[in-house]
């Protein structure tokens, strides 16, 4: 009788067990973040603001880009540069937290885009600062990542998913705001939600054709390209330049590349 | 000799990026005589660049007007060479 109990017991805290795991594995987090790229350093700079939103089951994510935010943003030169709240939903950063990399999009030339593979690698540094965001109470952490300064703040209580806005990850929860000390980047969550009935999309099947590159490969391809065009513009007229940005959330600049920041 | 060579082309190098890095600075400290025209992609991840074409034009004239005169052409030849590229695209 005794055996029959225990074996009873045994089996109710087995599937329980079971039970729960299988719902932590299928309850994804969605999280709203706006995404605000405005560095008035230089007028080679690039400028985003954009609400990507994104769905992470603390193993695999994916981000989309829903829309630019209503705003104007103006350059180191002053000139406007304009977003509308029009939807897109392009889906980018493909995230493989169990491997530490990331899968996403991004323009080699002004037309072909690649398919580039980066590692989540992020050499973050403890900070003392302690605030709630959307309830969740979160703390600091700073990152020095490709020539930008971060200050980062993670919800210890969402220690499951430890992912976040753009490439940001691997902290030790999930990420609700990015802020570089040279206030050019901003990542703010806005709005987090549980789902049991989103799938983790994989890298779309067209991706396939793209030119697949490292991160390393991008930027010097990139940045290749960026030299000949200028040099192309300036042989045809020494009175002339045209400024293609090489500041992004990343600086696509030799010394960071060569430094590995 | 393989450490100056190194060094030699680190330089090189360093001293290229700084140049290209301040031209467009040099080249618009004129604001007379110098114009831009911008233009504008979407990649097929939806991320817009902006990209803005200089032009300067030499003052060469004595007249009063001459200064805006090779504005004006500055302004012209930025606009045609954007459209150019965004056309080219």
């Amino acid at each position: 009788m005794k055996k029959l109990v225990f074996n009873f017991l045994f089996s109710s805290l087995f599937c329980f067990v079971i039970t729960a795991q299988i719902n932590k594995l299928q309850q994804t987090i969605v999280v709203d973040y706006n995404i605000v790229l405005n560095d008035t350093t230089d007028v080679e700079s690039s400028q985003y603001a954009f609400k990507y939103q994104l769905n992470s089951d603390g193993i695999k994510s994916f981000q989309n880009l829903q829309s630019y935010i209503d705003t104007t943003l103006y350059d180191k030169e002053g000139f406007p540069h304009e977003f509308d709240s029009t939807p897109i939903n392009k889906l980018n950063y493909f995230k493989d937290l169990s491997q530490n990399k990331v899968i996403y999009g991004s323009a080699y030339n002004f037309r072909m885009s690649g398919k580039i593979t980066d590692s989540l690698k992020f050499d973050f540094i403890k900070g003392k600062a302690i605030k709630t965001i959307l309830g969740f109470q979160c703390k600091q952490l700073i990152v020095s990542f490709r020539g930008r300064d971060y200050e980062v703040f993670y919800a210890t209580a969402l220690s499951e998913y430890q992912d976040g806005p753009w490439k940001f990850a691997n902290a030790p929860g999930l990420i609700l705001e990015v802020k570089s000390f040279d206030n050019s980047v901003t990542m703010v969550a806005n709005c987090i939600q549980y789902s049991q009935d989103i799938d983790i999309k994989p890298v779309p099947k067209n991706w396939d054709k793209r030119l697949a590159l490292s991160y390393k490969e991008f930027v010097k391809k990139r940045s290749s390209w960026r030299d000949n065009v200028k040099a192309k513009i300036r042989a045809e007229d020494p009175m002339s330049d045209i400024s293609i940005p090489y500041r992004n959330f990343e600086i696509y600049h030799p010394y960071y590349v060569d430094n590995d920041r | 000799m393989k450490k100056k060579v190194l060094i030699l082309i680190a330089l090189f190098g360093s001293m290229s990026y700084l140049i290209s890095a301040q031209s467009i600075s040099n080249l618009i400290s004129d604001r007379h005589k110098c114009c831009s025209a911008s233009f504008e992609t979407t990649d097929s991840d939806g991320l817009p660049s902006r990209y803005r074409v200089y032009q300067c034009r030499e003052d060469l004239g004595n007249s009063p007007t001459s200064s805006e005169d090779a504005k004006a052409d500055a302004c012209e030849a930025a606009k045609s060479m954007a459209a150019i590229l965004q056309a080219g695209m």
